[in-house]
């Protein structure tokens, strides 16, 4: 993990590339957990990136890759003083979870559908969520603007 | 111990701790079940002291919740902490399956 400024403006910046291995969401646990200390950010902001990569990355292990096959995923997240930016790179089939249709949340409790709920809580704890495929790689950019009280564990004590 | 389970006769409280993700979503099954099988007529799971939830634990409350009201029984979550309860507002959830305990 890396902090600091760099030329692309980012205050605090890590990064992380996870083998589709049976330890991957822990150490992604550990390294959001870390990220969002090492940041300060607010207990909402905090949240909302541990369960964006967890809903997200969870989804590319699930159903992205061959039982064989050997697969990475790239993990950025950054700083820029005023947001939060996320960005996901994985080398798995293509998938658009932009394209797929939204999940009604509104519907009785018979008619809920049990897919389809990690895409929408992505985007409903994101401010801003894009897809591209590039390079053979599914890229998924977020971004959420840093408000928030600070988690309590950040919170200086007198 | 991230998951415990109390038993009043047919009542089976399950209270969850930490992080539900996946693999707790998984262990969260299992005890549902358990409580399904010794005869559970309701189920309260407590989330008060969970901090985390993602979606692999609502397709849990959703399919058992949904089972057990087939069943003519019940599932229902209670007394969710403030991360939980922003995950079931988001997904249409709070009101669906959100009770809380007379007095809570």
């Amino acid at each position: 993990m890396a902090a600091g400024s760099d030329t692309s403006g980012a205050v605090f910046e890590a990064r992380i590339v996870l083998r589709n291995s049976r330890d991957a969401l822990d150490r992604l646990a550990d390294f959001t957990r870390g990220f969002s200390a090492d940041a300060g950010l607010p207990r909402e902001c905090a949240f909302a990136l541990d369960l964006v990569l967890t809903e997200w990355v969870t989804n590319v292990l699930s159903y992205g890759f061959r039982t064989s096959e050997e697969g990475r995923i790239f993990v950025r997240v950054s700083t820029t003083g005023s947001d939060l930016r996320v960005e996901v790179e994985d080398t798995a089939a293509p998938f658009d979870p932009l394209a797929r249709p939204e999940v009604d949340t509104g519907a009785p409790m018979e008619e809920k559908p049990i897919g389809g709920l990690g895409i929408h809580l992505i985007k409903k704890f994101m401010d801003t969520v894009s897809y591209a495929r590039r390079d053979q790689r599914n890229a998924l950019t977020m971004s959420k603007r840093l408000r928030g009280e600070p988690a309590p564990s950040e919170v200086a004590t007198p | 111990m991230p998951l415990r389970t109390n038993q009043n006769g047919a009542d089976f409280e399950i209270l969850v701790s930490g992080r539900v993700d996946g693999q707790l979503a998984n262990e969260l099954e299992v005890s549902v079940l358990a409580a399904m099988r010794a005869g559970a007529q309701t189920i309260a799971i407590n989330m008060a002291e969970a901090n985390f939830l993602c979606s692999a634990g609502i397709r849990v409350f959703l399919q058992y919740s949904r089972q057990m009201k087939n069943a003519g029984k019940r599932l229902f979550v209670c007394s969710p902490s403030p991360e939980v309860d922003s995950v079931l507002q988001s997904t249409g959830f709070a009101q669906m399956i959100l009770e809380r305990p007379a007095g809570a």
